[in-house]
């Protein structure tokens, strides 16, 4: 309510003081022709100063004096036109402009902000919120405790190890990933610490699962091949890298080894049900498309998912900033055979991407994986 | 809710900014007083407004609001109080928000100060002001709205950009701002001009005080700028030829021919013509200059904006501005009187040749930006045009102007005497190559030509002093008749003669720089030495180090010369906690004839990297542009500026009535 108060009264002022000249009385200011006098008589008392100070010598003066006196008659001589006589409104036209004025204005400027203004939220300074949620404040203490206690003491595992989780919730993956590695590297880590290590390194990532990642995870089953995590991410890697039917077995053997009540069980489903599209139609189809596609010829099946090719890639002609576009345009090259167009794609995505080194550390890493190299 | 009064105070000023562009058009053209003079009040209201939203918005900054999503993205609650409050400027959205305020500064300024304007010509200067503000308030609104909200709040910032944490850099874009658009003030007179159809004397001498202003704004922006860069950058240059730098530059080269051609408008009435067309082209080099920076075209440290939406909004912007002012130009131009006749060896010659050399080079300097640009969207080529080219092009252009530049201010109006005018400067003649004989023994073997750069530097001061003294007759009269001639030349000839010897200044420091700087790379452990330019530095060993919202790891240096310990000198690596991003912080050792420039850089078995310069003259450079700058505030004082509106007027309004 107090917005809606404060903005009106913006607007009156704000009006009020636009408007003031059409109700002010009696200021008439001077014609043109005295203000161009007035800068003429000026430039001929320089001259003056300049004859005076030897600058210009009499004759120079002279000519000088006559040239300004043309200017002060050509202005003169401007003045007829009509356009600089000082008219004064009579009061309808000027309740008509005031009018004018205070219903544009505020129409205009109430229309726009009702389009972008968001006037039921409230400031939030950091200061109140420190004081009111203590939760954030908790953990956001706790970490920076932490960070300020390892900077002295980096050999202290313990303290990595209470600092890594924390940066997860903060959805802080980097320096999560960081924290895991300095307990991998300190400590024998078991097959949990080093699925979390995985799982950090992926999120950090953006969800790619980079080789070290893979290789974490690796690690964690050579230690207890039951890890259902370590599994799923791995399957993961595999989609990732094109290997759909490997990825598919891989989830399908986690969903069957599951217990029965799991609450990760429909998410694998999920996973398992997207790849499986995917590999009957690159890229992934709607519904009623597959069931279309299921009673296709393989040609036409082959023209469809060649259309569906060439309809991403024009999207991301036109708007290339979906990273994960390019990833699925450049993997569905890549199993089409068709490695030039692949690599293509990667240039562009690559352009797309010239500001972002974190995409493009993933484009290259997918550039490895597919062993599509860019000659500059 | 401070943020939603800001939201809505700019989007008011959207609408009052439409209202003083179309009201005192429409009463100039009517010849309605009371109709003209609304343009009057509604550039102070948008002014105001938008100084409000400004401060709703740096108000969000300091109290680190971050349900408002700018405050998110640019800044964190551990940022140190002075980079919240310049952390508002230091992003895109609050950049626009700092150039339209600029912007509008400038429209309540001649609202309150162009009292001595005829009214017709103020109204449609504040309208075609007024029009500015509309196109850029759009943008902002429509593109770059500061003000979006975020529902719930995040917890914490993202952080301002660590290397744009930086007192130079933070307080650069002020200045280079107000340099960019105060050069609109030129171009809203001269289509006022044009719509009126008069371009004579008297509008010369209006419009001078505010191209002073612009330029001597742009002249220390870049100044900064540049210097921000030779410390911070840690590269132990000054200047990069970088787009962003280019972008500055071409305008600064547009408006310096733009004030030199208007002195031809006000003295003699003539070059009309050209001086429109120049005051229209600085204004939209300085918006192609926001067009580079601000649409992202250009990747380079400064381009912190990317977003394709917003480069083709500016570019919309700029193509109806210039396309909208060249194509009165074409209609209105041909009808302008032509002025007075001059032969081509006189004070306009000497102008005109001014002119010429400076929009050629500013035309070089276009060329060299655009060209990769151009390039890159036709062929899809990446190539860079760096330093060899201005080197080659820009460089030998500028080499006869400066020559040429002490000679201007002694030759007559309409008609000079070439040989009178190189007489009264044979004593900054015989000054200047005595320089050059010095500086070539002193530095013998560097390279040649060398001397003869830093002569030219001389022949700049001492010429500029040379007309000083000519015209207060020095050696003629006795010291105490010259010193009071001397005192009482106009300040627009102490102006002048301050700005050039400036310009001479930092041309000694650019070519001492560039010709005889000494750099040494070298990997050392910590108790070794290495030597530059006859000092030696002894590297203490590496330290480290807590900021407030970064981590230094220095190194420390003791620098010696024959074996005196005169420094300790501090170089660091920074990185910031937030955006773990690393910069370097360079140590310099100011002297009077040099900098002495360490850098650390990465650690190795070997030891660490260490780069020393030495850069002779290096703080002349921007002592020069100082100089400039001052110069511009001395000419500004001149008496003739302050010439008031008419006493009738004056009288008129005292009694209430004519």
């Amino acid at each position: 309510m107090t917005l809606w108060i404060l903005i009106g009264l913006l607007t009156l002022t704000a009006l009020a003081a636009t408007c003031w000249p059409l109700w002010r009385q009696g200021h008439h200011s001077a014609a043109r022709l005295e203000f161009d006098a007035e800068i003429y008589r000026d430039q001929l008392r320089q001259i003056e100063q300049e004859l005076d100070t030897g600058v210009v010598d009499a004759s120079e003066a002279e000519a000088a004096r006559i040239e300004i006196s043309r200017r002060l008659l050509n202005s003169d001589k401007g003045r007829g036109a009509a356009n600089e006589t000082q008219r004064t409104q009579r009061v309808e036209a000027r309740v008509v402009y005031s009018a004018a004025l205070a219903v544009a204005v505020p129409a205009l400027a109430l229309g726009i902000y009702a389009g972008s203004g968001s006037p039921q939220l409230s400031s939030v300074p950091f200061v109140d919120r420190q004081a009111t949620s203590l939760e954030n404040r908790d953990l956001a203490s706790l970490i920076s405790q932490a960070e300020a206690h390892l900077r002295e003491n980096p050999q202290d595992v313990r303290g990595w190890r209470v600092l890594a989780p924390a940066y997860m919730q903060e959805q802080r993956f980097n320096d999560a990933a960081e924290a895991f590695r300095r307990v991998v590297d300190l400590t024998e880590p078991d097959a949990d610490l080093l699925t979390s290590y995985g799982e950090a390194q992926v999120l950090a990532n953006q969800g790619l699962v980079t080789d070290t990642a893979r290789a974490t995870f690796e690690g964690a089953i050579a230690q207890n091949p039951a890890l259902p995590k370590a599994h799923f991410y791995l399957g993961l890697a595999d989609r990732q890298d094109g290997q759909i039917e490997q990825a598919i077995e891989r989830w399908e053997q986690v969903m069957a080894a599951a217990p029965a009540g799991a609450p990760w069980r429909a998410f694998v489903a999920q996973h398992i049900t997207a790849a499986k599209a995917e590999l009957g139609n690159l890229p992934a189809l709607s519904q009623e498309q597959m069931s279309g596609a299921e009673n296709m010829s393989a040609e036409d099946r082959l023209a469809m998912i060649e259309g569906m090719v060439s309809n991403l890639a024009a999207k991301l002609e036109a708007d290339g900033g979906d990273l994960e576009g390019w990833f699925r345009l450049i993997n569905a090259y890549r199993v089409l055979g068709r490695a030039e167009d692949a690599r293509n794609a990667l240039v562009s995505a690559n352009a797309n991407f010239q500001n972002d080194e974190q995409a493009l550390a993933q484009l290259d890493e997918l550039a490895i994986r597919l062993e599509l190299s860019v000659q500059e | 809710m401070v943020a939603e009064v800001g939201h809505y105070a700019l989007v008011l000023a959207l609408a009052i900014a439409i209202a003083q562009s179309l009201v005192p058009l429409f009463g100039a053209h009517r010849g309605d007083g009371q109709l003209m003079r609304v343009g009057d009040t509604a550039a102070l209201v948008q002014f105001a407004l938008v100084l409000l939203a400004f401060f709703a918005l740096m108000h969000a900054f300091v109290t680190s609001d971050f349900s408002v999503s700018n405050v998110w993205e640019n800044s964190h609650s551990a940022k140190p109080m002075l980079y919240k409050v310049t952390g508002v400027w230091g992003n895109h959205e609050g950049s626009m928000v700092l150039w339209v305020l600029i912007l509008a500064f400038f429209g309540a300024c001649v609202s309150m100060f162009g009292g001595n304007l005829p009214d017709t010509l103020r109204a449609r200067v504040l309208s075609m002001q007024g029009l500015i503000s509309v196109a850029f308030l759009l943008f902002i609104i429509v593109t770059s709205n500061p003000f979006v909200r975020l529902d719930p709040a995040p917890v914490d910032g993202r952080g301002l950009n660590p290397i744009l944490q930086d007192p130079a850099l933070a307080f650069h874009p002020p200045f280079l701002y107000a340099g960019y658009v105060g050069f609109s003030m030129a171009f809203s007179f001269a289509l006022a001009a044009l719509i009126e159809g008069r371009v004579d004397a008297a509008w010369a001498r209006w419009v001078r005080p505010w191209t002073l202003v612009a330029w001597m704004c742009l002249t220390l922006g870049i100044a900064m700028g540049s210097w921000w860069a030779y410390y911070e950058l840690g590269w132990g240059g000054w200047w990069f030829w970088d787009p962003v730098e280019n972008a500055s530059f071409m305008p600064w080269l547009a408006g310096t021919a733009l004030l030199h051609s208007a002195i031809v408008v006000e003295k003699r009435e003539a070059l009309k013509v050209w001086t429109i067309l120049l005051a229209i082209l600085t204004f939209s080099l300085s918006l192609i200059g926001t067009f580079l920076v601000r649409s992202g075209v250009l990747t380079s440290v400064h381009a912190f904006a990317v977003d394709p939406e917003r480069g083709v909004f500016i570019l919309v912007i700029m193509c109806l501005f210039i396309g909208g002012a060249f194509t009165l130009f074409a209609w209105r131009a041909p009808s302008l009187r032509s002025g007075g006749l001059f032969a081509p060896i006189s004070r306009e010659g000497g102008l005109i040749l001014n002119n010429l050399f400076l929009t050629v080079g500013c035309a070089t300097v276009l060329f060299g930006t655009l060209y990769p640009l151009v390039l890159e969207a036709v062929a899809g080529t990446k190539s860079s045009v760096g330093p060899p080219f201005f080197n080659l092009t820009f460089v030998p252009l500028m080499i006869p102007l400066l020559a040429l530049v002490p000679l201007g201010p002694f030759l007559a109006w309409k008609r000079a005497d070439l040989g009178a005018a190189l007489q009264r400067l044979w004593v900054a003649a015989a000054i200047s190559l005595g320089v050059a004989a010095i500086a070539g023994y002193a530095k013998f073997g560097g390279p040649v030509l060398a001397p003869f750069g830093i002569a030219l530097g001389v022949w700049l001061i001492a010429g500029a002093f040379s007309d000083i003294a000519f015209r207060s007759k020095f050696g003629r009269e006795t010291l105490g008749v010259a010193a009071r001639r001397a005192f009482g030349l106009p300040r627009s000839a102490w102006g002048m003669a301050i700005a050039h010897a400036g310009l001479g200044v930092a041309i000694i420091g650019i070519v001492a720089v560039s010709a005889w700087r000494v750099e040494k790379i070298a990997v050392i452990k910590p108790g070794e030495t290495m030597e530059v330019a006859g000092f030696e530095l002894q590297f203490e060993g590496v330290v480290p180090r807590q900021g407030p919202n970064y981590n230094d790891e220095v190194g420390i240096f003791t620098a010696r010369r024959d074996g005196n310990a005169f420094a300790r000198l501090e170089s660091a690596k920074r990185i910031y906690a937030v955006r773990q991003m690393p910069t370097t912080e360079a140590a310099i050792y100011t002297f009077w004839t040099g900098d002495l420039y360490v850098v650390i850089g990465d650690g190795s078995e070997q030891g660490r990297t260490v780069r020393a310069y030495y850069n002779p003259f290096a703080p002349f450079i921007w002592i020069g542009a100082v100089i400039m700058f001052l110069g511009g505030a001395v000419s500004l004082t001149d008496r003739r500026y302050r010439i008031g509106a008419p006493k009738r007027a004056r009288h008129a309004a005292a009694t209430g009535g004519a």
